[in-house]
């Protein structure tokens, strides 16, 4: 069997960026799937994609299916002969086999036995399986929305233009979207417009570099991020690449070409992140920063182009920039005229959700959670009052109104240049944080009284108003919440109760519809994304379920319990415990054991009993303070040492006795010994 | 020479019940014009699409010209070699108009008029009469942009604003379709045009 390399390639105008990486990755997987389930061999299929161009390369791939031996089943042997002779069904199945009726074999199976017949299927060839392979790999991919154009009913992300489709030397003769596949492919849209012909498919990413199309995804953004950084080595500065921007750049051009231009070093008295904002969002720019970190008057831009002039392509970008940075400077200067406080009224003409009030409404409830949670971790419950007041009035301000992502960045700004006390100003920005699970949390104590109370009050807001998550929809993106005020709780080490902040939340609200059980769903709702912290810890659904059996309402708390859940679990003794805990359970759950009952130490008589009696009481003397300071890591390796007695009882004693005392008072000692574990966890979860 | 780009920028008019998929064209980084296919207008698919240049034809001018300000822009060089700019042909018609609308429109009578131009275009189209009608949109669609320059229109009432255009806009696009359909759609190819007759539910 030979094998050769398979091109593909749809040419269409200027694909939304957003979707390129989706479309190309779906087009390649698209085309392997086909080849898979048509048991075609290959060694590797690459997907490539520019903005006009989604292609996928298939290595080695075989030029045709392997041969198939195919059985076939005819009838029952009892119906295929009367009498020696063939029936009528035997002939025909014959007939349908293109054979006589004794060169059928028979099929020996459970069932009895049949005729049959193994049948050589010949495999098909590559040219003609690919057509319909194509078509499928290209009508399946997921295009967020279609458009049609001209006076075609063909539907697409943007208008096609060409199909490749070449099996080596040879086109295959596929078709999709009103295309027929050929070997011609177009390279830069300025560069090189002219029609190029592919001669072998192994030929394409050398003839679209010479080109200049760069169709290699990676490589065409490692090549932008060399030379963002050759660019800025010559300013003698540091350029920040933004991974995202990075790859939004590397989705728009073909042929990258870095270009250095350079702003009025007046803007730079605007805080550097308006005008980073600025860059970035209107025109993709690179920033850069000196030494010390500080926003420097230069900007990298990614054309699409190898300019013979690259100056009037800078002059060009300048001239964008110029106005965008002076609107910037202009929102500044504007906001500044007036302080962060006078604009507390305007809040009560923006809505934040609408059962739920104003900003101002949020403001007020916020405020007295905030101060609540200040006391609580030794705060200032001035201080919280005032940062919650003030939390949210950069939101109307000029320029959080065109850059949305610097609400509260401009907040901590305004705030500061209005004499606000330092910490007021700094938990402005805080409130924000953490943004996602591994960020930094707030360092004041009224960012983290601020950040907290404001996700708390969101949080019973939107359940109250029935509107909590359901399966992947969380428009209030309250998973996110519920995981920020775990990790402030856990990594700020504050061992507050979340019931009773939920409470407090929840009282804050006079005219929620649906208060039944509030806090108790909030409160289980947030207990539950411990699951999901918990894998970003590497603590297994069996480590989560075994704390979570408690009635836990500490979220510090429960994430000590966690730690030492999985520090108990790779223990040899692990198993060993939870297998024995198991048992336990199991026995009392049995028994119907109360668990209330008192061990009578005259009635132990075994010595195996009479040991672990011993064992468990003492050990219950020196982990008492070892749970009361939380220090549960240590409790479980005290515990762990009961290993041996348990077994030994388990081994020795007879648990079921048959004198109602004695078996009442065993019952007794496992419930203790449960009881000792069940201080930390429910260690019978656990694998065993 | 120059870094031209086209950027996804997509089009919608609510207000119209139109919408359309395409770029903004960038010149060294400034957009100069736009291009959009039309999937749909007055709340009818476009077929065939029709496609949409809207140049910024001051936009390319000042890149032409190498000015900053639109107002800067050579209009035209006078026979003695005075030159005339843009700023002196429309700047003090742009401070006048703006004043006008931001500040004396009479409010009171655009409110009328807004009701005026529906009612007039819900008779024309009585009468069959698309054409006319639209005019009457494109009238009600302007007098409710002065009535927002004013600040007229409270945040809920904007809502209904933009839903009595959007009637108005989808109800003279389907008598316009009808009214070409009852003359059997004489300017469309042949093998459309027997789609489009025989596709009774299509309007």
């Amino acid at each position: 069997m030979a094998v050769n390399t398979l091109l593909l390639e749809l040419g269409a105008e200027e694909l939304p960026p957003s979707a390129l990486d989706t479309l190309s990755d779906a087009f390649a997987n698209g085309i392997q799937r086909g080849l898979e389930d048509a048991g075609v061999t290959f060694d590797n299929v690459t997907a490539y994609a520019t903005p006009r161009r989604l292609a996928v390369q298939v290595r080695e791939l075989a030029d045709k299916q392997p041969d198939r031996n195919v059985e076939r089943r005819g009838p029952a042997l009892a119906a295929a002969f009367k009498d020696g002779q063939p029936t009528k069904a035997a002939e025909g199945f014959a007939r349908s086999c293109g054979v006589t009726v004794d060169q059928l074999i028979h099929l020996e199976t459970d069932k009895g036995t049949w005729l049959g017949y193994h049948e050589q299927q010949a495999g098909e060839t590559i040219q003609a399986l690919l057509p319909e392979i194509v078509r499928k790999a290209i009508g399946g991919l997921p295009v967020p929305k279609n458009m049609r154009w001209g006076a075609s009913r063909v539907e697409f992300s943007r208008p096609v233009h060409w199909l490749v489709a070449l099996y080596g030397s040879d086109v295959i003769a596929a078709e999709a979207l009103g295309l027929e596949a050929s070997r011609t492919t177009f390279g830069h849209r300025f560069h090189a417009p002219d029609a190029i012909q592919l001669a072998h498919a192994d030929d394409y990413l050398v003839a679209l570099e010479d080109a200049y199309v760069l169709a290699d995804r990676d490589k065409r953004r490692e090549r932008i991020r060399e030379q963002v950084l050759s660019e800025a080595e010559v300013q003698e500065a540091t350029a920040v690449i933004d991974e995202s921007l990075l790859a939004e750049v590397s989705g728009l051009v073909e042929w990258p070409v870095a270009l250095t231009g350079s702003f009025d070093e007046r803007f730079l008295e605007v805080p550097a992140e308006c005008l980073i904002s600025s860059m970035k969002a209107n025109q993709k720019y690179f920033h850069l920063v000196d030494d010390s970190g500080q926003l420097k008057p230069l900007f990298i831009t990614i054309s699409n182009i190898e300019s013979q002039d690259p100056d009037q392509v800078i002059q060009g970008n300048e001239k964008v920039i110029r106005p965008r940075l002076a609107d910037a400077a202009f929102f500044y200067e504007t906001d500044r005229k007036r302080t962060l406080a006078s604009r507390i009224p305007m809040l009560e003409s923006v809505v934040f959700q609408q059962k739920l009030g104003t900003l101002a409404d949020k403001a007020r409830r916020t405020s007295a959670i905030a101060q609540l949670i200040a006391n609580q971790i030794g705060g200032d419950p001035a201080l919280a009052q005032r940062a919650a007041e003030l939390a949210k009035c950069d939101l109307v301000t000029e320029m959080v109104l065109e850059f949305p992502e610097l609400q509260g960045i401009m907040g901590h700004y305004y705030a500061k240049q209005d004499g606000e006390p330092h910490e007021v100003a700094t938990a402005l920005e805080e409130q924000y944080l953490p943004r996602f699970a591994a960020d930094d949390i707030p360092h004041t104590a009224t960012g983290k009284a601020l950040a907290l109370a404001d996700r708390l009050d969101t949080l019973v807001g939107i359940f109250g108003i029935g509107q909590r998550p359901t399966g992947a929809k969380d428009p209030f993106a309250l998973r996110r919440a519920s995981i920020g005020v775990l990790n402030i709780l856990i990594k700020g080490e504050l061992n507050l109760d979340l019931r009773e902040l939920l409470a407090c939340a929840t009282e804050q609200h006079r005219d929620l519809p649906k208060t039944d059980g509030l806090v108790e769903n909030v409160l289980t709702y947030v207990m539950d994304r411990f699951r999901a912290w918990g894998q970003e810890e590497g603590i297994s659904a069996e480590m989560y379920l075994a704390v979570r059996a408690r009635p836990i309402t500490k979220p510090l708390d429960f994430a000590r319990r966690l730690r030492a859940v999985k520090a108990f679990a790779q223990r040899e003794e692990a198993a060993a415990l939870a297998a024995a805990n198991k048992r336990v359970s199991n026995i009392l759950t049995k028994q119907s054991h109360d668990g209330g009952a008192q061990v009578d130490a005259s009635l132990l008589s075994e010595e195996a009993e009479k040991n672990l009696y011993h064992e468990i009481t003492n050990r219950r003397e020196s982990v008492a303070p070892l749970f009361a300071g939380g220090h549960y890591m240590e409790a479980l390796d005290t515990l762990a040492t009961l290993r041996q007695p348990i077994d030994d009882f388990f081994d020795q004693v007879m648990v079921m006795a048959d004198d109602t005392d004695v078996r009442n008072n065993r019952l007794a000692l496992l419930a203790s010994l449960q009881a000792l574990f069940l201080e930390v966890a429910d260690i019978s979860e656990l694998p065993q | 020479m120059h870094d031209i780009r086209f950027v996804e920028d997509n089009w919608e008019s609510p207000t119209l019940g139109a919408w359309g998929l395409g770029w903004e064209i960038w010149l060294n980084g400034m957009e100069v014009t736009q291009f959009t296919y039309f999937q749909q207008a007055g709340g009818i698919e476009c077929f065939p699409v029709t496609g949409e240049l809207t140049y910024g034809i001051e936009r390319i001018a000042m890149y032409l010209q190498d000015v900053d300000s639109v107002y800067d822009l050579v209009w035209t060089v006078a026979p003695d070699g005075t030159k005339v700019t843009y700023g002196d042909v429309y700047l003090q018609n742009e401070r006048e108009q703006s004043t006008y609308n931001f500040e004396h429109a009479d409010v009171e009578q655009l409110f009328k008029a807004f009701d005026h131009q529906e009612q007039e275009c819900g008779k024309l189209l009585d009468a069959k009469l698309p054409l006319p009608a639209y005019e009457q949109v494109l009238k009600a669609s302007h007098t409710f942009n002065l009535l927002d320059a004013r600040h007229a229109i409270s945040v809920t009432e904007r809502q209904r604003f933009i839903l009595r255009v959007r009637t108005m806009a989808r109800n003279v696009a389907h008598s316009y379709y009808d009214s070409r359909k009852a003359e059997g759609f004489p300017m469309a190819p042949e093998a459309l045009r027997r789609e489009l007759l025989a596709d009774q539910g299509d309007a």
